[in-house]
């Protein structure tokens, strides 16, 4: 298996995260297996487009899989509420800035994208996640009542 | 309503017609169901493993022990008599949808002429 597959396999892996834990527990090591086997098979037909349809693939399958079966689990679902949110406002907010400069400049627009941006959504995101990790380990320890 | 009434889901059809031939693992499941599908349905380890587990819950496959020379990483499936069962259901509701869409073409054909 040359650095290329290894590499995929690796992140295949770490995405692996974004499935249901009850999935992941009980067939995640053969899912990697499956997608290991599958990318080679693929790089001896096509080598580098081979690949490349073995990936679009699984991100496919995490939209239509893994996705919908995390609907129901707050952990995934606030934060990614709160980093789409956050995003879009700020997104939006720089926009309006933008039109309000007679002059941009290349290096400024990426600079803002990264701190004005994408900084505050993933923090928020993750004090989301946090929040409701904190949360759901509190709301458990009430519900014993005897 | 009965589960072999109950019509299957495109993955799980192939899923279940792939271990008609023969106990197998999820990538061999992969393989044949693609070679079964003329390559026109790709089963991908999500969908492959989010079926299985579903036909595992109903008891249309089961788990079994796999070749003493083969990858001992590796779980192989085998179709249980419910799976048989739910297969044949779906093959015969196929027929039936062939045979009355055959039926309706040559009505639609002998219309027009």
């Amino acid at each position: 298996m040359n650095a290329l597959l290894i590499r995929s396999v690796w992140l295949y892996e770490r995405l692996l995260l974004l499935y249901p834990r009850d999935l992941r527990c009980e067939f995640g090591s053969e899912m990697i297996l499956a997608f290991a086997d599958d990318l080679e098979a693929a790089w001896g037909d096509a080598r580098i487009a081979g690949v490349a349809q073995i990936w679009w693939y699984a991100l496919r399958e995490m939209l239509t899989v893994a996705l919908p079966a995390q609907r129901s689990n707050p952990c995934v679902l606030v934060p990614a509420l709160s980093f789409v949110v956050v995003a879009s406002t700020q997104s939006a907010e720089l926009y309006l800035a933008y039109h309000q400069i007679a002059r941009i400049d290349a290096s400024w627009v990426s600079d803002s994208i990264r701190f004005a941006v994408l900084l505050p959504s993933l923090l928020s995101g993750c004090v989301g996640f946090i929040v409701t990790r904190v949360y759901a380990r509190s709301s458990i320890a009430a519900l014993q009542l005897d | 309503m009965e589960q072999s009434d109950q019509q299957l889901a495109p993955a799980a059809f192939l899923i279940l017609f792939a271990l008609a031939t023969g106990d197998k693992h999820g990538y061999a499941i992969m393989q044949e169901a693609r070679k079964l599908s003329d390559d026109s349905f790709k089963i991908g380890p999500a969908t492959l493993y989010t079926t299985i587990q579903r036909l595992l819950d109903s008891d249309r496959i089961r788990e079994v022990p796999g070749p003493k020379d083969g990858d001992s990483r590796r779980k192989y499936y085998r179709l249980t008599g419910g799976g048989k069962t739910a297969l044949n259901a779906e093959l015969a509701r196929m027929e039936t949808m062939v045979r009355k869409s055959k039926a309706m073409r040559l009505r639609l054909a002998e219309s027009s002429s």
